[in-house]
């Protein structure tokens, strides 16, 4: 492997095999209806889509030299700009709709453009492996704006009694800046 | 993204129009600040020479930098230094920058190198700084130049303050423990822990569009801002079946000297529930069991009978110990600033409390930290008033707390005052204007 | 001329150095239970290659500009250096690291 190739901070199920074209679509249908429920606030619907045992995480990044470029991403036991349970969602979620959130008062008004969409299945994880990538558009008060790049590597489960049908179980976010541009990561990927 | 306005060179006759702006927007007296020092850009550049060019300032955590070679790309004001562990265990810290024509010498953030090869003529530094090689020396008459004087520019001091590395810019400088003046018994007990502290690998870094001073006040002096600011977060944190009452009046001191600050307060069982609620039952259980141990080295006062909560060393470093929190305020002109995060623990807790101290952390006060976030809102938001001119000549009331200089109880040591008040934020300002007011060398 | 031992193996790291002193001074590097020899300063700018990066493949990184040697032949395997290193005859034998300065 050239050391010019980035190394991923996240091991793909050697068994993931490429998913059909109906799945596919299923599977894609289901991450804009999680992007809808995101934009649209309904934060309820969002944690309905997140298993109980969710992993929700985005390692920090790194500028490193040409021989430490492996070592782009913290490792497991290192700094994180989310490290989520579902516990901790609710929490999030809890806090904004207290009402009295002044990070989100006015609340961002955002927009995710979710693409490049991926899927294969993995029996060993008993999970779809989704990747896609986000574009996320965030506008607050008046003038305020960021953007919000990167991709992300998702376990989604079949799961016939949430109400999607799917749930989500774990979520890697891998953000395109190492110095985050933004006051605070309070919206979610 | 924040507005970075290009740098700008002050004369002496600036210099001294700007002391005199400097002495009528700070009033340590009545307590009021004139808000243009955040937002003007020469009074900015003037606390870049005088503010960053002189105090000490931490620039890494020796944990991040275990081993010969080991490197962090620091900061210190606006510029960038290399922070490198030596082949004989010291530390040397030195300007980012090439002697022959300026280039960034090391484009990463961290890692372990041999030496610095700069990537636009290939001059190389060793890993002190110095200049070892430059390049096809014998075909352009580089053994010419005398190599020993082109070096990096190195820092005039660095301390090593268990385990935090500090620097500064200035041969006069106070020693670093004579800096701390009256806080120093605070600091020692905050720092110097049974095995010493490390923190968490990496860093997180964001940035917030407001001037840096603001992170720094309020870890110095304000926990008056916490039930209005972090309601929501606190709301959303109650235990399932408590409910939230009126915070009962804070206990304790807020300290003050030569620019410091931070609040003290009694252990009593609620600091343990307090701990318990934002770090988790376990990390309360590991405290408690270090106590011993930490009395031994800072005394049964500080170790059993004090729990601290918030405090900034001056300038620019922050810290809340019962969150685990510590970062640095790094300026980025006078509009925006980066925080740079990290969590805090004990070298030697077993490994599931330093993940469990992690997760709290990047929980509570990290880029996507629930109390984080409003914090950094009512900043940059003040930051957006200022841009009006009416705003910018309005001034700040800085008059809270009842500006005691001793604990009756003898307990806390030092200038302090009730936990509640603004007594540290008037100290920050009226020696941050002492040092405005104060040439360094080389200006 | 003849082998002489200059060290034993458990001196040198795995991919580690060690420096032989005397005319000419020389540095031995380690690679598994193989050890090799090369001139000590860099044919580029003198770099000290003790000081280098050892890789597996049998390779060292000179410690300043980066130019990749093969250490068993001391060829030059991209710039700025461009001169081969001069290597040196070594055997292991029983632990023993022996070096032939020739
Ligand atoms: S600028 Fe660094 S070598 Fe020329
Ligand atoms: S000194 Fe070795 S490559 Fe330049
Ligand atoms: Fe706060």
């Amino acid at each position: 492997m050239s050391s010019f190739e980035m190394t991923m901070p996240y091991q793909r199920p050697s068994d993931a095999q490429a998913s059909d074209m109906e799945t596919t679509f299923r599977l894609s249908q289901f991450l804009y209806a999680e992007a809808q429920a995101i934009d649209e606030r309904r934060f309820d619907d969002w944690l309905a889509m997140l298993a109980e045992d969710l992993h929700y995480e985005a390692p920090a990044r790194y500028n490193r030299l040409p021989r430490e470029r492996t070592k782009e991403w913290a490792s497991e036991d290192e700094a994180k700009h989310f490290e989520d349970t579902k516990e901790y969602m609710q929490l999030r979620v809890k806090r904004l709709q207290t009402d009295k959130s002044w990070s989100e008062d006015p609340p961002s008004r955002t927009r995710h453009l979710i693409t490049n969409v991926q899927v294969a299945h993995s029996v060993s994880a008993n999970a779809y492996i989704v990747d896609s990538n986000f574009s996320v558009y965030r506008a607050r008060a008046a003038d305020d704006e960021e953007f919000f790049f990167g991709t992300r590597h998702d376990h989604i489960r079949e799961n016939s009694s949430a109400p999607a049908g799917f749930e989500i179980a774990r979520r890697t976010i891998l953000f395109d800046q190492t110095l985050i541009l933004s006051a605070n990561l309070g919206i979610f990927f | 993204m924040a507005l970075h306005p290009a740098p700008i060179t002050l004369t002496p006759g600036v210099r001294s129009a700007l002391e005199e702006k400097v002495a009528s927007l700070i009033d340590s007296e009545t307590g009021t600040i004139g808000p243009e020092i955040y937002a003007d850009p020469y009074l900015h550049e003037l606390e870049q020479e005088r503010v960053f060019g002189r105090c000490w300032l931490l620039v890494a955590h020796e944990s991040l930098i275990p081993k010969a070679g080991d490197f962090f790309a620091s900061r210190m004001g606006e510029d960038p230094v290399l922070v490198v562990r030596q082949k004989d265990g010291s530390i040397a810290v030195f300007l980012n920058q090439c002697r022959h024509r300026g280039a960034r010498l090391c484009r990463a953030d961290l890692g372990k190198t041999k030496a610095f090869q700069c990537t636009y003529h290939g001059w190389t530094y060793d890993l002190g700084g110095n200049l070892v090689s430059i390049s096809k020396s014998d075909a352009v008459g580089g053994d010419r130049i005398d190599k020993s004087e082109w070096g990096a520019i190195k820092v005039a001091k660095i301390h090593n303050f268990y385990g935090l590395i500090f620097a500064t810019w200035d041969e006069d400088a106070p020693s670093f423990e004579d800096s701390l003046g009256e806080t120093r018994w605070y600091w020692e007990a905050m720092f110097n822990r049974p095995g010493g502290t490390e923190v968490i690998g990496g860093v997180q870094k964001w940035e917030v569009p407001a001037n840096w001073k603001f992170g720094a006040e309020q870890f110095a002096s304000d926990i008056y801002h916490f039930d209005y600011t972090h309601v929501a977060s606190a709301l959303a944190m109650m235990p399932e079946g408590m409910e939230y009452q009126e915070p009962p009046p804070l206990e304790g001191r807020q300290f003050r000297d030569r620019g410091h600050g931070g609040v003290a307060t009694p252990m009593v069982e609620m600091s343990d529930m307090q701990t318990a609620m934002a770090m988790g039952m376990e990390v309360m259980r590991y405290n408690q069991s270090t106590r011993d141990a930490h009395a031994k080295l800072v005394g049964e006062q500080a170790a059993k009978q004090t729990q601290f909560v918030h405090a900034n060393m001056f300038p620019n470093m922050g810290i809340l110990p019962l969150n685990q929190t510590l970062r640095i305020w790094q300026p980025k002109g006078p509009n925006a600033m980066e925080v740079w995060a990290w969590t805090l623990v004990d070298r030697d807790a077993p490994e599931d409390i330093k993940k469990q101290c992690r997760i709290k952390t990047q929980m509570t006060f990290a880029s996507s930290g629930v109390f984080e976030q409003d914090d950094a809102e009512n900043w940059t938001e003040i930051q957006r008033v200022l841009r009006g001119t009416k705003a910018r000549k309005t001034l700040f009331n800085n008059m809270i707390g009842a500006n005691e200089s001793k604990d009756p109880s003898g307990k806390y040591p030092g200038r302090t005052d009730r936990a509640q008040s603004e007594a540290a934020s008037r100290e920050f300002y009226s020696w941050w204007r002492d040092l405005m007011l104060q040439p360094v060398q080389g200006e | 001329m003849a082998f002489e031992t200059v060290a034993s193996l458990d001196d040198i790291e795995d991919e580690g150095t060690f420096v032989v002193d005397g005319e000419p001074k020389i540095v031995l590097f380690r690679v598994g239970t193989d050890v090799f020899a090369t001139q000590f300063f860099c044919t580029h700018e003198d770099a000290p290659m003790d000081d280098g990066w050892v890789g597996d493949d049998c390779t060292v990184e000179c410690p300043w500009h980066a130019s990749k040697f093969d250490l068993r032949t001391g060829e030059a395997l991209g710039p700025p250096a461009f001169e081969p290193l001069q290597t040196y005859p070594v055997r292991v034998e029983d632990g023993a690291v022996m070096l032939d300065r020739g």
